[in-house]
């Protein structure tokens, strides 16, 4: 990953919490550990790329109780849980709460950087659909009333005259709003705009 | 002179001897040790009786001149005196007719003394002399109806007794006398078993076996009979008239030539000794994969973190190394290498453990836990009556049964009365109290406490921590065995412990509702 991308590992187990962090650093990642997931939920949370490797078992909050804290945070990172073998039981529970990934304690170098990479970049995707959401949102916040009810036409496809018509103003005028939200959102073919006001429906 | 003597002088016939010699053998007669009585040569009417005669009867020559005194005096009263005389005349006239002795007879005559005395008379005719012999048997007599009685009074004795018991009173074997006892047991009767072989023969079919009995029973018997008559119990395979066969542990007394044999049947006891036994391995049993469970799951996640660990720092070195170069470097990947490999190998260990004990699934069942944790007693209560502390199960309202698994329940009590066992062992008084009462809705509760003491206040909060033990030999996973049963069956466990005094645990389990579950 040639961005910065911060690895955190959840575990009450500080040898192993350490080993880890050893391993990671040496792999190349940015690492934060954290001895419970209170104290991860308590972290300083800087707007950067990254995953949490979890253990399950933890004597206060477990694993799931991370996942779903998580899931309500303004940063959902994704999770990769760090479970034994063979718990079905376990796994089912986790993939239902939307888990990225599994890894043993004991998971070799290509397993732990694959399972890291797709978290990675699971978040780099959810990043970025997060920003263009919130950038989209935010553009067309600066629209006034008009050029809102011009967009709306124009979204499902209305030529000019329908809109000025649907609206009871003159098609040029409804012209004159069209350049003017072109202006402020970026962009101006109807396809474009439809894919920017999806993207603020998140 | 004795009666052989007499015998002899009947065979050849009567004695004809010459009237000097006649008085001579009267002259011995009158010395004679034995009680005789004899007419006078040339007066058959007079009667002289010698000394041995006046010491046994008390009668002299006076006393009885004749053979009418003779009559009157040793038969009073008729008609015993008229059958005296007429069976005395039908024997003397048959002697005489036959020209023998006079057959010896039995008669009842009174003593002077009062008695009454039952003697044999035999007589011989010597010349005109009539010489009869008196064999007293009315100690003989007596002791034969004494034998008898004591027979008798052994015979209504040992039918009474409850044991099976067979005796035989001559030393022969023949006529074996058995009790209801031993006919009930065995099957056999007198008819069966007329003298002892017969029992060999019947008890042990199988010769192999029987001359192994006989091997193991004759040199006892031969000893108890030389010593002190006392057969020591000893256990043999009887098969019984209905062809079962059982386990009869028999032992025997001597008394002189009789012997009384005593059948012990142990088939019963060993049955349900037996039955406790596989009941407790089949509890020890589930236990133990209970135990194992919880100790796997414990174990796997304990280990698993200190493997992760040496995995991931093992792996880490490895990784350095093959960046960096320096002597020995080939040394360490090798060390490393092995090292991880034997983390790999524990790590698979754990998993194969953990895999196998999550293949037993509880199975919940009714339970009635009164007879549950009767039966759990039977098999501590041994161990427990042994260190003095009493076990006292408080009555159940109704017949409560819960649903759980029936093995694991047991386990858990019995884990329970273990512990408790175990820390009252030393203490005063000691007690273990299992109660029952209404739980929250639909739950029963089972109360097991003791007057151990309890565990001090600060070790309270490590009681359910798994591998965490007060006892120097213990595993620590008592109590968080019982915790993950109650658990599994939907109820809880509770942990009262007052420093001092004792323990409290208290199970909540689900009632069962009728199958429903």
């Amino acid at each position: 990953m040639s961005e910065r991308a911060l690895v955190h590992v959840v575990d009450d187990d500080p040898s192993f919490l350490r080993s880890m962090e050893r391993r990671l650093l040496l792999y190349g990642y940015e690492v934060a550990t954290h001895s419970s997931v209170e104290e991860f939920l308590q972290r300083p949370s800087p707007e950067v790329l990254g995953c949490v490797l979890t253990d399950l078992q933890m004597p206060h909050a477990s694993g799931f109780d991370l996942q779903q804290a998580l899931a309500r945070s303004a940063n959902p990172l994704p999770v990769v849980f760090i479970s034994s073998k063979g718990d079905v039981r376990t796994t089912v529970k986790a993939m239902r709460g939307g888990a990225e990934d599994f890894l043993t304690k004991r998971s070799t170098k290509t397993e732990l950087i694959a399972a890291i990479d797709r978290a990675l970049k699971r978040d780099k995707v959810d990043r970025a659909h997060r920003m263009r959401r919130s950038e989209a949102c935010h553009r067309l916040k600066t629209l006034g009333e008009r050029e809102q009810q011009v967009l709306a036409g124009l979204i499902k496809g209305m030529p000019n005259k329908e809109i000025a018509d649907a609206i009871g103003l003159a098609e040029r005028t409804v012209k004159h709003y069209r350049t003017s939200l072109s202006q402020k959102l970026g962009v101006g073919s109807p396809v474009d705009l439809a894919r920017l006001v999806n993207e603020a429906e998140g | 002179m004795s009666r052989s003597s007499s015998k002899r002088a009947a065979e050849s016939g009567p004695v004809e001897i010459g009237s000097n010699c006649q008085e001579a053998v009267l002259c011995l007669v009158a010395g004679a040790p034995m009680p005789i009585a004899h007419t006078l040569p040339g007066h058959p009417d007079r009667l002289f009786v010698n000394w041995a005669f006046t010491r046994a009867y008390g009668y002299t020559s006076e006393d009885v001149p004749d053979q009418a005194a003779w009559f009157d005096t040793l038969y009073p009263g008729e008609p015993r005196r008229s059958e005296a005389v007429a069976r005395w005349e039908a024997s003397f006239a048959k002697a005489v007719a036959e020209g023998t002795d006079v057959a010896s007879a039995e008669y009842t005559i009174r003593a002077k003394d009062g008695t009454e005395r039952i003697v044999e008379v035999s007589a011989a005719l010597i010349g005109d002399v009539v010489l009869g012999t008196f064999l007293d048997l009315t100690e003989h007599k007596r002791s034969v109806a004494r034998h008898r009685e004591s027979e008798e009074r052994l015979r209504s004795l040992v039918a009474k007794i409850p044991l099976p018991l067979a005796f035989s009173l001559g030393a022969s074997g023949d006529d074996l006398f058995l009790n209801s006892a031993f006919k009930e047991a065995f099957g056999y009767d007198e008819k069966d078993l007329s003298k002892i072989s017969d029992w060999f023969e019947l008890a042990y079919p199988d010769e192999a076996y029987r001359v192994q009995v006989m091997e193991t029973w004759t040199p006892l018997f031969e000893r108890a009979i030389r010593s002190d008559g006392f057969i020591a119990p000893r256990e043999y395979r009887v098969t019984c008239k209905d062809g079962t066969v059982r386990d009869v542990e028999i032992s025997a007394v001597t008394l002189g030539e009789s012997i009384v044999g005593v059948f012990q049947d142990n088939t019963t006891r060993k049955q349900s000794s037996q039955l406790l036994r596989e009941m407790r391995d089949q509890l020890d049993h589930a236990g133990r994969i209970s135990a194992l469970g919880q100790l796997a799951a414990s174990l796997a996640h304990e280990l698993e973190q200190p493997l992760g660990a040496i995995f991931n720092n093992a792996t880490t070195a490895e990784e350095i190394l093959e960046k960096e170069n320096f002597p020995q470097a080939d040394e360490l990947r090798t060390i490393l290498h092995e090292i991880l490999d034997d983390d790999v190998r524990a790590g698979a260990i754990l998993d194969r453990i953990r895999s196998m004990v999550q293949k037993r699934k509880p199975r919940p069942e009714a339970v009635d836990v009164i007879s549950a944790v009767g039966e759990v007693l039977l098999m501590v209560g041994p161990s427990a009556a042994s260190h003095g502390i009493e076990i006292e199960v408080a009555p159940a309202p109704g017949r409560p049964s819960v649903a759980v698994d029936a093995v694991l329940f047991q386990q858990a009590i019995l884990n329970l009365l273990l512990n408790s066992i175990d820390v009252l062992r030393r203490r005063n008084s000691p007690r273990v109290r299992v109660e029952f009462e209404a739980g929250a809705e639909g739950f029963l509760a089972v109360l097991v406490s003791d007057n151990g003491g309890g565990v001090p206040k600060e070790e309270e909060s490590l009681l359910l921590v798994p591998f965490h033990s007060t006892k120097p030999d213990g595993l620590g996973m008592g109590l968080p065995i019982v915790q993950s049963i109650c658990e599994e069956a939907g109820g809880s466990l509770c942990v009262k412990n007052s420093p001092g005094v004792g323990f409290l645990v208290r199970l909540e389990l689900p009632l069962w509702e009728g199958g429903a579950r």
